[in-house]
């Protein structure tokens, strides 16, 4: 089964030694200063091997259990920038438990190892595994901060709903089993090519299966967890299942369902049916919801909710086009809504508050987190010039040269519900005058973090160039 | 000079990065960095003027072009045409003036010039963008410095105002941007070019055209305002400070307007023809109901406000007509229109600055202790109400004599706003200039040598129209009289 090439994991080797080692270290110290530089040290080592590992010809890997190609490649280094741009977050933020701090960056490490395997798995054996595993991980992390009982609670909220929905994934998966005596996902690719299948089975498996990837996306109706866990973890990891976790979804989504199980006839694709539905669903009822909130961790939850409808519309145009829209949007949503949590951040270090009304007179505390808050939150609403207006714009693209016209309508009709609660934010921040003036200076890790995120979703929007020429030199013009 | 109209659109962006850096403790320095940025944007724009070929009015002059995203055949296209020149040099003009109005802003002086400029920018690029994704980002850049610029500093409701223009301007914008990408997609090659599209836009299924219009109609409409869609005119007007106002009523309206000569009109003629009736019903209605509305209001304001809405409704009553009358009444209404209207926000602000009260009935007299002040009030009511001699009665003529060749009873009930129009402006010179001296008895100031300097190219812009309206007229003339031969047979 091919050769084994050692330098396609590099990245993943290296992160793991990184994090075993800040397993032993988080004994020894508790400077969290050391141990998160430590691990942002590991990410930029990763990082550094993965042009390496991108160089290694298309080769099986593991069986096949693994793969090199375009979607792997551009998710394994967007999960990496997300896990780095989190550690930057986590050494900002100010409520973590000094005496664990090992553990935590270890956590958020070994998260980032098996969400970069995840998205490049190519058996639904692996992908369970890696789902698995990113679960576990998230469980943990959610209920982190022991002493909080929201924390705790969301920790078991996550556990019993992710439980049922993985579990429900695994039955699909043996059906599809069942199907296809594989679970090989270029063989089940061929097979449906070659044999075709019996249709109503392999649509029954594939909604079995998208149960558990639309618990990660949180696609309505799988959604129910995802404003208590954000609510209740500690701010940097509801960043980092804000996008992650989501971002692996997407990739699943992309890999097993639109490369992987084709219909022989493109027309009436039923997937496609499926997505426009859960589409329409997951944007409107996140903004909907979203009008409504007054805890800003909620909020963005239900933001987050809505925009996966907004990412959901790339992949219903089941093009090529669509496909690119799709990732451009992921990657431009990751920037973003980590923008969005860093000043969420801030904020909860100064006043630990997490309430929208808490809020007020942010320009006149903090200009600069004003400023990042402003053009995150502009930005998830779609607002040009920003990064995230063109990501809005290439989807809607996708979906009307598919001939979803109608789709396309409600999500635009959609960002105008948004915007009210976007501006509701950036309202209070600019718009009222400040009941106290204190606002602590902020950690240099955070502030880094968030200059580098505003920075680029304010070029992104104007310039997309670097990301576009990438998808493109990935996937083909 | 071969990028001038790119430095005309950024100019004012450079200035706003410039005030980014102005330290706190001389924060005076902002306003002069500003007036610095709009008076080069008008000393360009006027050098444009005099530069423009008016021969060759119905071509786009001065192109720039440059290949920009180019997966999606996305360009930097700006040009100018007999259409927009005007446009540019009231965008400039009144922009100068309104920052020179702009003295009164004493908190937060640095975003409130930073967040101006940015308006600028968007407001000149909206007029000379002719790439499609180019027009909709200056579009919608509009949008966020004229949130902030009511919200922070405006009126007592001032957020429910300035949430109420993002909103309502937003909902037609995103109609709008689906249309555009429709139309890329129905075009062949795809293309977001505006002069590509309108040579093929009138090959599309008829209605495929009628939905596309629509969408685009429903976008302008609401930035005109075209009654229906009128409601956020007089809140936003009312809370917007006096400069912002000034910049409202005198450009920003103007988008729509713009918006629909330069893309709903063109591109889809049988669209237009099929609609044209009721295009001109909605005009008309919007020049009584404006007016009879104006008529009943005592904030002085929200009177002018709606005065806006009816004067827009001769606009879109000149276009409905479809006729060359018509369509350079309409154009050279939305000039004129610019010039008066701004001028009485400035004279409304002038008086609100020393009474603190926009209230007509408590006013009264003031043509005894205000004479300067009341020359400039008269001058402007009477350009506004369409006196023989100033600009406004020009564009008004030819607009309605524009709508009777086409809907000749529409136009004889639209010609009652006239009177209604006289009616409410001399109502107001009365209650504020004439009579008893004020109830509170208090004596104002008269306007002080930038308030005069202000108005005077304003006034005389308004003399000059009014007795050779070809001074305007003449850049307009070659772009009206090929677009509506060609379009509307």
């Amino acid at each position: 089964m091919g050769t084994f090439n050692i330098q396609v994991i590099l990245p993943e080797i290296v992160l793991l030694g990184f994090a075993v080692v800040l397993l032993v270290a988080g004994l020894m110290t508790t400077n969290k200063r050391v141990l998160g530089l430590w691990a942002v040290l590991g990410i930029a080592a990763a990082y550094y091997f993965l042009p390496l590992s991108f160089k290694t010809p298309l080769t099986p890997l593991f069986s096949n259990m693994l793969v090199n190609d375009a979607l792997s490649m551009f998710f394994r280094t967007v999960v990496l920038i997300i896990g780095g741009l989190v550690v930057l977050l986590s050494i900002g933020y100010k409520d973590l438990d000094d005496e664990e701090k090992g553990e935590y960056y270890f956590f958020i490490l070994t998260m980032t190892i098996s969400m970069m395997l995840a998205v490049a798995s190519n058996n639904l054996m692996m992908i369970y595994i890696a789902l698995e595993a990113i679960s576990l991980l998230s469980y943990i992390l959610a209920g982190y901060a022991k002493r909080d009982m929201f924390s705790s609670e969301a920790g078991l909220k996550y556990f019993l709903f992710g439980a049922v929905s993985t579990g429900i994934t695994l039955y699909g998966v043996s059906l599809v089993y069942g199907l296809f005596g594989t679970l090989d996902l270029s063989l089940i690719s061929q097979s449906l090519m070659i044999n075709g299948v019996n249709q109503p089975a392999l649509i029954l498996a594939g909604l079995l299966v998208l149960v558990g990837f639309g618990f990660k996306c949180s696609l309505v109706p799988f959604h129910m967890w995802t404003p208590d866990v954000y609510q209740g973890a500690p701010t940097p990891v509801a960043a980092f299942f804000s996008v992650g976790p989501k971002a692996v979804g997407f990739a699943f989504l992309l890999r097993v369902f639109f490369q992987a199980f084709q219909f022989p006839s493109a027309s009436m694709n039923p997937w496609a049916c499926v997505c426009a539905a859960i589409a329409v669903l997951t944007m409107t009822l996140g903004n909907i919801v979203a009008l409504k909130q007054d805890n800003i961790k909620r909020l963005l939850a239900y933001s987050t909710i809505a925009q996966a409808g907004y990412i959901l519309l790339g992949i219903t145009a089941w093009t090529q086009l669509g496909v690119k829209a799709t990732l451009f949007y992921i990657f431009v949503y990751a920037l973003m809504n980590l923008g969005a949590f860093g000043v969420v951040i801030a904020v909860s270090n100064s006043i630990r508050s997490d309430r929208i009304e808490d809020y007020a007179g942010l320009y006149k505390r903090s200009p600069f987190m004003a400023i990042a808050l402003a053009v995150s939150f502009l930005s998830l609403a779609g607002i040009p010039p920003l990064a995230g207006f063109l990501a809005k714009f290439f989807v809607f693209a996708a979906a009307l040269e598919a001939h979803l016209t109608g789709l396309v309508i409600v999500a635009a009709l959609n960002s105008v519900v948004a915007l009210y609660y976007y501006v509701q934010v950036v309202r209070f921040a600019f718009l009222h005058e400040p009941t106290s003036n204190i606002f602590t200076p902020q950690p240099k890790a955070l502030i880094l973090a968030l200059g580098l995120i505003t920075f680029l979703v304010l070029t992104l929007g104007l310039w997309p160039h670097p990301v576009l020429n990438w998808l493109i030199e990935l996937l083909g013009v | 000079m071969a990028s001038i109209l790119s430095l005309i659109i950024f100019l004012p962006l450079v200035g706003a990065l410039f005030i980014l850096f102005v330290p706190q403790e001389h924060v005076r320095l902002a306003r002069k960095i500003a007036l610095l940025a709009t008076g080069a944007v008008l000393a360009l724009s006027i050098y444009l003027v005099t530069q423009f070929d008016i021969s060759q009015g119905a071509q786009i002059q001065f192109v720039e072009k440059s290949i920009w995203i180019a997966p999606f055949n996305i360009w930097y296209f700006v040009g100018v045409d007999g259409l927009s020149i005007a446009l540019v040099f009231l965008t400039a003009l009144l922009g100068f003036i309104a920052a020179l109005a702009s003295g009164g802003i004493q908190q937060r002086q640095k975003e409130y010039y930073v967040l101006y400029l940015l308006l600028m920018t968007g407001m000149t690029g909206t007029f000379l963008a002719l790439d499609f994704f180019l027009f909709y980002i200056f579009w919608e850049v509009v949008l966020i410095p004229m949130y902030f610029l009511i919200g922070i500093w405006g009126g007592p409701r001032r957020e429910y105002a300035a949430i109420k223009f993002f909103l309502y301007t937003l909902l037609g914008s995103v109609l709008m941007l689906v249309a555009i990408l429709v139309m890329y997609f129905t075009s062949q090659p795809h293309s977001f070019n505006m002069l590509e599209i309108a040579q093929v836009s009138g090959q599309f299924d008829l209605r495929l055209q009628i939905l596309l219009f629509l969408a685009f109609y429903l976008a302008f409409a609401i930035k005109v305002p075209v009654f229906p869609f009128h409601t956020w005119l007089p809140d936003a007007h009312v809370e917007a400070p006096t400069p912002i106002s000034v910049i409202l009523a005198g450009v920003l309206l103007k988008m729509g307007t713009y918006g629909l000569v330069r893309i709903a009109w063109p591109m889809f003629p049988q669209a237009v023809n099929y609609f044209a009736f009721s295009l001109a019903v909605l005009g008309a209605i919007g020049i009584v109901y404006g007016a009879c509305v104006a008529m009943a209001q005592t904030d002085f304001k929200k009177m002018i406000a709606y005065s806006s809405v009816s004067h827009m409704g001769f606009v879109i009553l000149g276009l409905a007509s479809r006729n060359i009358a018509g369509v350079n009444g309409a154009i050279l209404e939305m000039f004129n229109h610019g010039i008066i209207t701004g001028g009485m926000f400035l004279l409304v602000g002038v008086l609100y600055d020393r009474a603190h009260t926009r209230e007509l009935n408590r006013f009264g007299g003031l043509s005894g202790t205000m004479p300067v002040y009341a020359f400039f009030l008269t001058f402007c009511s009477l350009a506004s109400l369409g006196l023989p001699g100033l600009s406004g009665f020009v564009g008004e003529f030819l607009s309605l004599a524009g709508g009777f060749g086409a809907y000749q009873w529409v136009t004889v009930v639209a010609a009652l706003g006239l009177i209604i129009t006289a009616v409410y402006f001399l109502y107001m010179i009365q209650r504020v200039l004439l009579g008893p001296a004020n109830i509170s008895g208090a004596k104002y100031p008269d306007m002080n040598i930038t308030e005069v300097w202000s108005l005077v190219p304003l006034a005389v812009i308004i003399v000059v129209v009014g007795f050779y309206p070809n001074s305007v007229l003449q850049f307009q003339a070659a772009f009206v009289n090929t677009m509506v031969p060609m379009l509307f047979k």
